[in-house]
């Protein structure tokens, strides 16, 4: 990868790496050290990339990994308060707060296919290759999340499928 | 709007810290890692400086050992460690019975140089105040320096720099599912 190449990936990618990261770590500061692992990582690796969706796919991939190998060290302890976080981060439109709360209140596993379903719009069995999991285990957290979100923000969150 | 309308237009909100990806960018050439204090310290501006300050008080309050508490994980498994001086701020870290590298203090940083079979490390030196880490991977020698602030209040990074060993995990090849 040239360094243009990283640049551009970098500026394109790292807001989707942070999102990601933090869906699963649940605050900024493991999610931003991931930013700067997986970025790292991409500017090291000798793997061709086929395309713009196979970079995309690799870099949720290696968050992902990154992930679980964070949350496993056993001297990791940051936690971050969300609802100041929150608060921080709508201070315009403190409406949109619930729908952040609500999903951070999930289950870690029913945050990340959440966040790859709703946000970068993956199919199911997109998610399942990304996340390696089977497609019925990943239409099973769907339906999961969305009863919880429902029953969390009723009107705010509409039925859908 | 629709779920996927809104979910987006809230977690749009999130972005990665500018810094985050300068310090990539500036890592691409010396291969320096940053990496950031534990709980309680990431917020603090001053952190270096409270650091320091805290790292050489606890230095004579405990008789001369670097830290309060050092920690090691070897492979993901912690450790019983114990640092033996070997003389004016340097140390032998020993771990689980084995000589697995050596601590050094200087005036505003830790260097720390490890020989160690282990694919995978760990070192954690924790103060009241605070902690720093740094971790290696890929078996062999290699070393890794923290620098702190010289406690004028202005908010230090502490930078660890990997000189040997470092590995890269194929993705794909080290997914193990949830």
């Amino acid at each position: 990868m040239t360094e243009q190449e990283f640049t551009r990936a970098a500026e394109q990618y790292s807001d989707m790496i942070f999102r990601l990261a933090f869906h699963y770590c649940g605050n900024r500061y493991d999610a931003d050290d991931i930013v700067q692992t997986v970025l790292l990582k991409l500017l090291r690796t000798t793997r061709p990339f086929d395309g713009e969706e196979h970079l995309r796919s690799w870099l949720l991939r290696v968050t992902i990994n990154d992930c679980k190998k964070l949350l496993r060290a056993p001297w990791r302890c940051r936690h971050e308060a969300l609802e100041d976080y929150a608060n921080e981060l709508y201070a315009d439109i403190p409406e949109d707060s619930g729908l952040f709360l609500a999903v951070m209140e999930l289950p870690k596993r029913y945050r990340v296919v959440t966040y790859l379903y709703y946000y970068e719009g993956y199919s199911v069995n997109e998610i399942s290759q990304i996340i390696g999991s089977n497609p019925s285990t990943i239409r099973t957290r769907m339906q999961k999340a969305r009863a919880l979100l429902k029953a969390k923000l009723k009107e705010e969150w509409s039925d859908d499928e | 709007m629709t779920n996927k309308e809104r979910y987006r237009s809230t977690f749009g909100a999130l972005h990665a810290s500018p810094d985050t990806v300068l310090e990539v960018t500036n890592m691409k050439q010396s291969k320096r890692k940053v990496l950031r204090p534990l709980t309680g310290l990431a917020a603090a501006g001053a952190a270096g400086a409270l650091l320091v300050g805290s790292a050489f008080a606890v230095n004579e309050a405990t008789d001369g050992a670097l830290a309060q508490r050092i920690s090691i994980w070897l492979n993901g498994k912690e450790a019983e460690t114990t640092l033996v001086s070997t003389g004016e701020g340097a140390y032998d870290v020993v771990a689980d019975g084995e000589t697995i590298g050596t601590v050094t203090e200087g005036e505003d940083s830790v260097a720390f140089n490890y020989d160690s079979d282990a694919e995978e490390g760990h070192i954690v030196m924790e103060w009241d105040d605070g902690s720093i880490e740094m971790e290696w991977s890929g078996t062999g020698g290699g070393s890794a320096s923290a620098s702190f602030g010289a406690g004028d209040g202005e908010s230090q990074e502490e930078t660890v720099t990997v000189t040997e060993g470092v590995s890269e995990a194929d993705p794909e090849a080290s997914e193990d599912g949830e």
